[in-house]
Formats: C-alpha cells, structure tokens, sequence
C-alpha cells in the first residue's frame, strides 16, 4: 500500500545553509504527526517545500504514490494539501465567511469568468451550509461577517484552519497554529482537528513549539535539528531519546 | 572587417550613455528601492539646460557643470525630499506612480521655463568632430573618445563608492531597512538623499553627454535612451554594474550593427530590425532568472508597522453606501441627460471623447484597480483595437460595430500574450514587460503602414445608428457612448464582485494565502489581462472611431502615461473613477498647439492630475472614493455602520 505522503529524500538549501537536509519520511492516511525541534532547525522551511511554496534542492514529495510538482503552490494546494502559516497569511479586507468562499471557489482551478459575467457566482445554499458547518467546528460562527483584518492573531489562526479545512484536505499542514491561542483555545482547537482527522482520514503534520499540544495531537513525533531529523517515533519513546534531550536542553540553556 | 568598425564604433560612445543612466537606475533602485522611470525626464532636463545654455553664449563647461553638478543633484535632493522620503512604506506600484508622475511633470516643465522652440543638439562638451584616430578606415573623433572615457570613469567611481567606501554600505543598508540602519547608529536620512543626488548625477551626466549625438533635445530621444538602460539594468538583473556596463555598450553597438547590416528599405529594415530591442528587452524580463524576484526590497522591520488599513476602510460596500452610489449615479445619469439636451456640440463632442477614453480606462481599473498591477500598455491596446477597426473598415468595409469588436477580440488576443509572457513574474517585472510591449507598439507595430496606416494614419468607420444620421458630435452618440460604457463597467462590476474579484483581492493581500487555497496568480493575472484587453480595444476602436483619423501618434506612451496619472489620480478602483478620469482626460488634452500660455486651462488640468496623482501614494483609491469615504462617514455618524467599529478596532488594535 503507498502512504497518503512521502517525503523523499529533501533538502533545501540558501545559498551555503542547508535548512533541511535530506529528510525522509512517510505518512499513512488518517496519521497524525508532530515535528518539533529548536528555532531554526528548518521545520517551517520544511513544510514550506511540502505545501510547495519553497522549491527543494534535492528530493520530493508524492501525495498518493504521484510525485508533486515542485514550487508550485496552488497545484499542491488543489492537488489536496492544506496548510496555514506560521506568520499568518490572511486577507485582511475580507471577511471570515469569504475566506471560505474563496477556498470553495478557488477549488474550480481557474477564475469562472463566464459565470461572474452572467452573475452565477453568487452563493449558492450549498456553499452557505459547508461555510457554516467549518465556521462552527471551528467556533468562529459569531464572526462570519467580520472583516479578518480586525480580528487578533488567535482568531486569524482558526481562520487559517477553517480556510485549510473546509476544502476537505488530504493532508493538513499546521505552522504552530497553537501560538497566539489560550491554552483552552488551543486545546478546543486541537480536539477538532483530531475529530475531523479522524472523520475524514485526513493526515496531519503540526509545527508545535507547545509539548502539551503536541502530545495531543500526534501519533508520532518527528524531531528536527538544524535541517536533519535525529529522532522520528511516538511521544514517549522520542522525549525519552539522549539526543533529543540533548538536543533540547542545548538550545535552551 | 572595415564595413563592420563602420557601423560598431559609432555605437560606443552612446553606449557608454546609456550605460550611465543604466547604472544611475540600478544605484537608485538599489538604494532607494524605486524603480525611477524619470530619470529619462531628468536626464532630458540636463541636456536641455546645456543645450540652451551654448546656445545662449555660455562656455560648454560652464554650461556643463550647471546641468550636471548643480542642476542634476538638487533635483535628486528636491524629488528624494518633497516626495520619495515621504512614501517609503507605499507599496512598490505606488512608488512607480509617483515616478511615471514625475516623468510626465518633468517633460512639461521646459515648456513654459523657456520658449517652446526646437532646441537643436549642442556642441559636445569634450573633443569635437575632429579625427583623434582611425581603425581599419574609420575614423574616431575625439568627441567618440571624450565620451567613453567620462563613462568609463564615472563608472568606475560609482563602482568603488558602492562597494569599498562607507557612504556605499550604508545606502546598500538603506534599502534594507532605513530603521535597522537607524538603530545602528547611522542618520538615514543623508544616506538616501546622497544616493539620491548620486544617481541624478549619473543621469545628468548621461543626458548631457548624449545630447550633442542627438538631432534635436526633445524627450522622446532620451525615452529611447532611457530604455536602452532599462535593458542594460535588466541584463544586469538590476544588481551587477559590471553586467550593466557591458551590456549596456554591447546592446548599443549589436542594434548599430544590425540596422547596418540589414538590407535598406525592406521589412527587415524598417520593422524587424527596430523591433529586435524590444523584444529582447521583453525577452530578458521573461526569463532573467534575476528579474522574477524583482520587488521592492522588504523591510525586515516592516512587520512591526501597522497594516495599512485604508484599503479596508473604503473598499467595503454596507447598504447604506449602496444607497449613496445608486443615487451618485443617478445624479451623474441626470447631469449626462442635461449635457445632452443643454450643451453645445463641441462640449458634447469632448464629454463623448471622455467617455469613449473612460471605457479604455476601465481596462486600468481592472488591471491596476483591482489586481494591483500596474500596466503601461492599455494605451497600445487600445491603438490596437482602433487600428484593427480602422483597417478591417478599410478592407473589408466591415462598418464600426463588428469592426470595434473585431479589434477588442484582437486587443484581447494581444493582451493574453503579454500575460503568457508574464506567467512567472509578479509586481515591477510584469509592469516592465508592459513597457516592453508599449514601446514594441509604439515604435514598431504602429509605424508599420499595415497597422497604423503611415502618414495619413487610418480613417475610422463613423458611429452609424439605424434611422438617424449622426455626427461625431451628435448627442446621440454620446448616448451610445454611454451605453457602451455601461456595459464595459458593468462586466466590471461583475467581476469585482463576482469570484474573479474576490481571487484579485486574495492575491493582492496575500499572495501566500491565495496560493495556499488554490488560487494560481498566474491564471487569474491571464484572465484580468485578457479581460482588459477587450475593455481597451473596444474603447480604443470608439475613442478612434470619434477622432475619425487615428495615428501612430494617438495611442503611444506619453499618451499613455497621462491617462494613467490622472485614473490614478481619480480613482482606479471603480468605475465612477474611470468616468471622471476620462473625461477629465479629454479635457485636459484639448489641443495646445500654437504654445502653452499659462492661461490656457487645459494646462492647468493637467498639473492638477498631475499633483492629484501623487497622492496615489497615500491613498491608492483615489479621489473620488475619498469622497465616498467622506458621504459615509457623515452617514455613519447617524446610524452605527460596520465601518465605526472597523475604525475603533483600528485604533485598539
Ligand atoms: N528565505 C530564506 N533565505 C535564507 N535563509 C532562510 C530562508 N528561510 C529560512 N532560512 C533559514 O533556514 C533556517 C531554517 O529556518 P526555519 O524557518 O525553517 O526554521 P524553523 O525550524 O521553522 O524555526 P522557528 O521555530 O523559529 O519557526 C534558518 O537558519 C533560517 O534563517
Ligand atoms: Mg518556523
């Protein structure tokens, strides 16, 4: 059977600094992962060449057993990976409901020009039903109509989770989407990305500084250090790894 | 070999011109961050004020030293003080506006300084036309030496000055960030301004030395300039100076050898040959790898700014606006209906000139407006559509409405080309292919006999209307006018609201974003283009139609160019901005032939454009949205809108 994603052999490099080095790994459908490690260590910049938005240098993704094509965003994102950002990448004039829109309608491929013309885009009742099931898992229903623009870093957030989610992602990509939230928020927001992980066979790898967070949310635990992955196995057995505790205890000194 | 010296030789010395400015262009961009379009206004500046200096008596280094050390500096300290220092956090478009405005204000202002006679190129300010040696038969005056050897040094200078002294690392730390550069000790302020005066410098050193190898001092001769080192400073990916200067020098000669070896009077000579410049420049921005990541440098510190939030403020529609811009369109519908049973027929014929040109700016509307993209060719569009018109009338006596379609399906065509072409870029290099095209148009595609007629230019077929006979200053063809733009700004507005509208803003507010749901810029960058080709070439083929005659001359870049200030100006985000922009536009270019006196009103509108359009930096949605702004603030004082809570979140946040 070929995993959800496969991660192949990638490394990604700036000029002389090798920000992933050649990390592989596999994610079966459903699976729930963590990567953690030190600042720096190249996890953004990993996730980044998943969801396509930094070419690697060596290396590449399959989602399915079919290779994604490299630096190309959009297609990844269509292809079926969702993601959210670990500076927030929202649209700022645009309302929490639109946010939404615009993934249902972006999932088209190309802007429907024909059909802005003769007014068809407006929303139909569909669109309205699968937008008020994602606001209210999320628990952003009262802010539907809100400009993005206005609201706190916690909220944009969920945004970004509910802009990911509710275009039924294969897999889910989270930047440390528990910074910026109470510790109950994240909790509550967790619990829901695992209930749809499991509800939809949705695979998930999350960014988390928090180790609370990350024990609830994952499976397994991948640990990064300075590009390379030097632990990769459930919670307990990784936090009881030497290296990882060296790992962490270095760069927190 | 002797036959081709002949024709390389002479392209040195105007190489090294060129590569001064293309140099100057870079150390701006490079430490300003602007992408400084006037500095082939600035340029013409210097040259003119030497010209016209010998020619009044003065000795040539009097003259030189005024135009370039004097003049030349204090206009970079004037421009980088009383607009550039103020707009360092406006986006890179904005910054672009601003320049194209002060490239448009800079080539009236000669004008009415002095007479408005032909001013006829000056005696070379080093060496003359006296041989200083030969080379396998030709000879090479010593004016030819004088020239590369200022070059040479100058660029040399920059070169040292930039990398090894003090004041170089610091203005390469400006661009970085003026605020990292502050907390480092450094005052940023005279850093900018030095680089500022620096690279005016080199452009006024450029505009002198070309001068005399000139015909005639006039801007266009140093536009072509000008665009000789925007293609140097694209070979050099707007970063290596050596690249610059030798791709400067080598463009040059190459052209020079090519219009000499291609055969005299043939297709060749008079249409590929010239057209080669062009499209390499367009090929070069395509594929330089150096030219996909041509954006304003960021601000590392940028992220402790606060967001901008005008664009929120007055891009959001409630009811109650709604009810106010229904009965602003009322009004304007019931002062068009007033015009037409009021108004003599000269007026008429202006006001249905403004509205034919406010279609083709419907086109920036989507372009600009909306996407965000600046794009210089809608002009060349529109003369494609209009010339297409004209010239399937010609043949094929197809009448104006098939004809007008026709030349949008055409424009269309044109435009979903350019946007193929710039299916990898984003931001300043698309808005530098669009230049590319404008001037493959404007210099070659027009001129062609085939497309743009020649001399005589192309007669347009007449508006025709079934059962009456109408003028072009009949009241009823206003009407049509009116029609016609009506459905244009209605597709607009559909689009703006529709899904092509909410992918233009995504985009524009976070292209990461965007890209993350799906959303291909480059698709939706083809759809807009395509879309707003049609919009042009329709407009274009009407606006032609009006004139009844169109040329080459009607639809190039300084054309252009005013059309975009004052649509920036009034407001380039809705479709009332297009109307008030273009028939602001029509006004403002009634003919001023016979001398610009200060009185003559026309003038005056366009420095007011003019000026109006460098706020397009503070407020990029224009005047006429400002005042929305202002009716729904008095409105909002009497019910509690959205945008009251919008504007004290604002103040929390
Ligand atoms: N665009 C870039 N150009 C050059 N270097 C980069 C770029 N992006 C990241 N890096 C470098 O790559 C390394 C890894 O960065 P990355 O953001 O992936 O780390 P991270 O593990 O996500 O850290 P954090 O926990 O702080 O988010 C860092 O040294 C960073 O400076
Ligand atoms: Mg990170």
């Amino acid at each position: 059977m070929t995993a959800r994603l496969e991660v192949r052999a990638v490394t990604t490099a700036f000029g002389g600094i090798r920000a992933v080095n050649d990390v592989s790994f596999t994610l079966d459908a459903g699976e729930r992962l963590s990567i953690i490690g030190p600042n720096g260590a190249g996890k953004s910049t990993l996730l980044d060449g998943i969801a396509g938005k930094t070419p690697f240098t060596a290396g590449c993704v399959l989602l399915d057993g079919a290779v994604l094509p490299p630096n190309r965003p959009a297609r990844h994102a269509l292809a079926g990976i969702g993601r959210t950002f670990q500076r927030v990448e929202v649209f700022t004039s645009m309302t929490v409901a639109e946010h939404l829109l615009l993934t249902l309608r972006a999932a088209h491929g190309s802007p429907r020009l024909w059909r802005d013309l003769r007014r068809l885009t407006r929303q139909t009742k569909g669109e309205a039903e699968q937008i008020n099931e994602t606001l209210e898992a999320l628990g952003l229903e009262r802010d539907a109509a809100t400009v993005v623009g206005t609201l706190g870093l916690g909220n944009c957030r969920r945004v970004e989770v509910a802009r990911a989610l509710i275009a039924r992602p294969k897999v889910l990509l989270l930047d440390e989407v528990s910074s910026g939230l109470s510790t109950a928020e994240s909790a509550a927001l967790v619990a829901t990305i695992s209930a749809l992980a499991m509800e939809r066979q949705m695979s998930v790898i999350a960014i988390e500084h928090d180790l609370d967070v990350v024990r609830a949310i994952a499976d397994r635990v991948l640990v990064m250090v300075q590009g390379s992955v030097i632990a990769n196995g459930t919670y307990d057995a990784v936090m009881a790894d030497p290296s990882v505790v060296e790992a962490y205890l270095g760069s927190n000194a | 070999m002797g036959v081709f010296l002949s024709y390389a030789l002479p392209g040195i010395p105007s190489g090294c011109a060129v590569a001064l400015l293309a140099i100057g262009l870079v150390l701006t961009y490079r430490t300003t961050g602007v992408l400084h379009f006037a500095f082939a206004g600035q340029a013409y500046i210097a040259g003119l004020i030497y010209a016209v200096m010998v020619r009044d008596g003065h000795g040539t280094a009097v003259a030189a030293i005024m135009a370039i050390a004097i003049a030349s500096p204090i206009i970079g300290v004037v421009l980088d003080f009383a607009l550039f220092s103020r707009i360092t956090r406006a986006t890179a478009t904005a910054r672009v506006v601003v320049s194209l405005v002060v490239l448009f204000v800079v080539e009236q202002v000669p004008s009415f300084v002095i007479s408005s006679d032909t001013v006829y190129a000056p005696p070379p300010l080093l060496g003359s036309s006296a041989t200083a040696f030969t080379i396998s038969g030709t000879a090479v005056s010593t004016q030819s030496v004088g020239t590369v050897i200022v070059a040479l040094v100058s660029a040399c200078i920059v070169a040292v000055v930039v990398r090894f002294s003090r004041l170089g690392l610091e203005m390469r730390a400006a661009v970085e960030s003026t605020r990292l550069l502050e907390l480092s000790g450094v005052r940023a302020r005279p850093v900018t301004s030095a680089a500022w005066a620096f690279s005016s410098l080199l452009a006024g050193l450029a505009g002198v030395l070309v001068a005399p190898t000139l015909v005639t001092v006039d801007p266009t001769s140093y536009w072509v300039l000008f665009i000789g080192g925007l293609t140097a400073a694209v070979i050099g990916g707007f970063a290596r100076f050596g690249w610059v200067l030798g791709g400067a020098i080598g463009l040059t000669v190459a052209i020079a050898v090519l219009d000499g070896y291609l055969p005299q009077g043939t297709f060749f000579e008079t249409v590929i040959g010239p057209g080669v410049p062009f499209v390499l420049l367009a090929a070069l921005i395509s594929f330089h790898p150096g030219m996909k990541a041509l954006l304003a440098p960021t601000d590392p510190l940028a992220g402790v700014d606060p967001p901008l939030m005008t664009a929120v403020l007055t891009s959001r529609t409630s009811r109650v606006e709604r009810g106010i811009g229904g009965a602003g369109w009322a009004a304007v519908v019931l002062g068009f209906l007033g015009i037409v049973v009021f108004v003599d027929p000269a007026t008429v014929f202006t006001i249905a000139t403004g509205v034919a040109l406010a279609t083709v700016l419907l086109s920036v509307t989507l372009v600009t407006g909306l996407s965000g993209q600046l794009s210089l060719c809608q002009v060349s569009l529109a003369g494609l559509g209009a010339f297409a018109c004209g010239q399937l009338d010609a043949r094929y006596h197809l009448g104006f409405y098939l004809g007008a379609l026709l030349g949008g399906a055409i424009a269309g065509a044109f435009a979903t080309l350019v946007a193929l072409a710039a299916q990898r870029l984003r931001g300043l290099s698309v808005m530098l292919l669009t230049v590319a095209f404008a001037l493959l148009c404007d210099q070659v595609i027009f001129p062609w006999t085939f497309v743009g007629g020649g001399y005589s230019g192309v007669s347009m077929p007449a508006v025709t209307l079934p059962g009456i006979a109408v003028t072009q200053s009949s009241r009823q063809v206003l009407v049509l006018g009116l029609v016609l733009f009506t459905c244009c700004g209605g597709i607009v507005n559909r689009l703006k609201r529709g899904s092509v509208g909410l992918f233009l803003v995504a985009l524009r507010e976070s292209e990461a974003g965007a890209a993350a749901v799906g959303v291909s810029p480059a698709r939706v960058q083809v759809v807009t283009f395509a879309t707003a080709g049609v919009l042009a070439g329709v407009g274009g083929a009407f606006y032609g139609s009006l004139q009844g005659i169109v040329s080459p001359a009607s639809f190039n870049i300084e054309i252009g160019l005013l059309w975009l200030v004052a649509v920036c100006a009034i407001g380039v985000q809705s479709v009332a901005g297009a109307l008030v922009a273009g028939i602001a536009v029509a006004f403002a270019a009634q003919p001023v032939t016979g001398g610009i006196t200060l009185s003559d009103w026309a003038l005056w509108l366009q420095i007011g454009l003019a000026l109006a359009a460098i706020t397009y930096a503070w407020h990029p949605e224009g005047v006429v949205e400002q005042a929305r702004g202002a009716t729904t603030t008095v409105t909002a004082a009497l019910g509690r809108s959205r945008r009251q809570e919008l504007r004290s979140t604002e103040v929390r946040a």
